[in-house]
């Protein structure tokens, strides 16, 4: 006789589960295969949506600090900077903003003009790294110049018009400077630039320790610019950050539809499974209307019949939301090759995922359950012994 | 003590009325061996799982011990016959994924007895029935007698009062089903059990002190 010998509902449930070993196996594909869908659906979606993302804030800073100012002279693209300029020591600031998580890229610049053979020349001061960040559609030939050295990165027109090639060197203001990098045409004003290394161009402007304008790109899945807008101009009150809400809006409405999209074939998914799992356990019920007579004969009530079919779609539902969980990561990047042509990092897969999805395989599980476990309870015990 | 008064059971076969049980009235003691003897389709079985509270009556009432049982909420009622009622039944019908032992902590289980109770009291009630020694062993790995007394030790592991016995020896050849016959009795007369059995068998009703014929749902004979 083995020691401590118990019978619990648990029991119950694990035996009759290795005698009917196929069954399971079989009800279980249905609903594994509805978690697997949905697991590699949401990791493919997301994926995409930090592809979407990355894309879309290609498109420049969303966020552009400039000084409080009345006065207007200088025009820089869409952006008009005044005379007045921010203190390059005011630049930390930003890092002690609370989404200072979300801060992609922060470009300080300096923008100022220069006599150049009887012609104006436009000058920005840049951190290259950091302009390079934001500005992901620049192209250069050559290279973007080292910061504190006097190396130039030229506009595509202003090369045609200053007939500069890289490694050529060029004289302003008694500052001798090298050609480092031409930068293909982008149609912007930048074409027109002539950009030096920040310090660089503080020293030729003769503007130490000032700052133009600050270019922030935020990645604000989470959090409205608007947000870090006012909080930036809440560290440094001496500025004005402006959200510029286009690229943000495109990112979130593509997100969005992604993510509508697979919670809508999930939610199909969902559905079919729970209507199979539903079935196979009424066709349960049936097949064991004479085991139940048996139950109600010894005692049992709707009680018993409720937790031992409830306990075994629990379990149906952790062991196939498990399954479902890991079949659908490995079938993601499957997926993510086929529909995207890139591979699917799954380390970028938020974890909760593996989690939320058992819980939903049980609670769709155990939600299928209650009808059958219903029926169950409804069985007359006369009429269920009399089964053949 | 159990009394049915004026009970009456119709089932609706092909829109005719047919009486399984009609107007039966019954007393049975404590302690008496009651053997329920009829043709087939006659309506002992419905008398038993009548008396077993597992089927309600379309008419009368069944007392036992003073309580009406099917004035009792189907909880109640499956929490009365648990804890007063044990039953066999002609097929055993043992769980066929159990072991033996485990078959007869079912109803300990469903009674809500302590697990550490469960081994103890289960191989007590096998003991009982002689068959402590294939307490490890699935039902198909048991013969019909073997099974039958793994019925008869979880009919009684719950210290009910009642035993109904539904064909118990219908399924056995005859040397197999008099041990089984023995061991009711020695249950009745040892624990003062009361039992009540189905059988067609003149032989194993006349052991019984009180022997019930029913023909037709009604009771035509009651002899002691």
């Amino acid at each position: 006789m083995p020691d401590g010998a118990t019978l619990r509902a648990i029991t119950l449930v694990l035996k009759n589960f290795s005698r009917r070993k196929a069954r399971q196996i079989l009800s279980s594909i249905g609903l594994i295969l509805a978690i697997a869908v949905i697991v590699s659906t949401f990791t493919v979606a997301h994926s995409m949506q930090i592809q979407i993302g990355a894309e879309v804030e290609k498109y420049g800073p969303n966020i552009i600090v400039t000084p409080k100012s009345e006065s207007i002279s200088v025009p820089y693209g869409s952006v008009v900077v005044g005379n007045v300029t921010i203190p390059e020591s005011s630049l930390k600031k930003i890092y002690t903003i609370p989404n200072r998580g979300n801060l992609r890229a922060v470009s300080p610049k300096i923008y100022g003009q220069v006599e150049y053979e009887n012609s104006s020349l436009l000058v920005v001061g840049m951190i290259s790294e950091q302009e390079a960040e934001l500005k992901k559609w620049w192209n250069v030939e050559g290279s973007l110049p080292q910061n504190d050295t006097n190396q130039i990165l030229l506009g595509s027109a202003a090369e045609s018009f200053l007939r500069l090639s890289v490694g050529s060197t060029i004289t302003i203001n008694n500052m001798t400077l090298i050609t480092a990098g031409i930068l293909s045409e982008t149609g912007s004003v930048d074409d027109y630039s002539l950009f030096l290394p920040l310090h660089t161009a503080q020293k030729l402007l003769n503007l130490p320790g000032a700052l133009s304008v600050i270019d922030v790109g935020a990645l604000c899945q989470y959090c409205p610019v608007e947000v870090m807008s006012q909080q930036i101009m809440d560290a440094m009150p001496e500025v004005k950050a402006t959200p510029i809400k286009q690229a943000v809006e495109t990112r979130m409405k593509a997100i969005e539809q992604t993510a509508n999209f697979s919670l809508l074939l999930g939610s199909i998914i969902l559905a079919v499974g729970c209507a199979g799992i539903m079935n196979t356990m009424l066709a349960s019920v049936h097949e064991r209307m004479r085991e139940i007579g048996i139950f109600m004969s010894l005692g049992a009530d709707d009680f018993h019949l409720y937790k031992i079919f409830i306990l075994e779609s629990l379990i149906l539902g952790l062991i196939g939301g498990l399954i479902g969980c890991l079949v659908g990561l490995a079938s993601s990047t499957i997926m993510g090759h086929l529909l995207m042509k890139t591979m699917i990092n799954l380390w970028e897969t938020p974890l909760y995922i593996i989690p939320l999805c058992i819980a939903l395989s049980t609670i769709v599980c155990v939600a299928a359950s209650l009808y059958p476990a219903w029926r169950a309870s409804k069985i007359d015990p006369v009429q269920a012994l009399r089964t053949v | 003590m159990i009394v049915m008064k004026d009970v009456t059971k119709i089932y609706e076969m092909g829109g005719a009325q047919v009486f399984a049980l009609n107007s039966v009235n019954l007393k049975v003691d404590d302690g008496d061996f009651l053997a329920v003897m009829g043709p087939s389709g006659s309506g002992k079985s419905t008398l038993l799982y009548t008396i077993g509270a597992l089927l309600t009556p379309t008419k009368g009432d069944v007392t036992i011990d003073g309580k009406s049982i099917y004035k009792m909420k189907p909880r109640q009622r499956a929490k009365f016959r648990r804890e007063n009622i044990g039953f066999i039944f002609q097929t055993f019908e043992l769980i066929p994924y159990l072991t033996a032992l485990e078959n007869v902590m079912l109803p300990l289980y469903l009674s809500g007895v302590a697990t550490t109770k469960h081994e103890d009291t289960a191989e007590e009630a096998l003991r009982k029935v002689g068959l402590a020694h294939r307490a490890l062993h699935k039902p198909t790995e048991l013969s019909g007698g073997e099974q039958q007394r793994v019925s008869i030790a979880r009919g009684i592991v719950n210290n009910p009062h009642i035993l109904l016995a539904d064909e118990p020896t219908g399924n056995l050849d005859q040397k197999t089903g008099n041990e089984i016959v023995q061991l009711l009795h020695k249950l009745n007369d040892r624990d003062g059990l009361t039992v009540i059995m189905v059988t067609h068998d003149p032989d194993k009703a006349r052991l019984s002190n009180r022997v019930l014929q029913i023909i037709d749902g009604s009771v035509v004979e009651d002899e002691e």
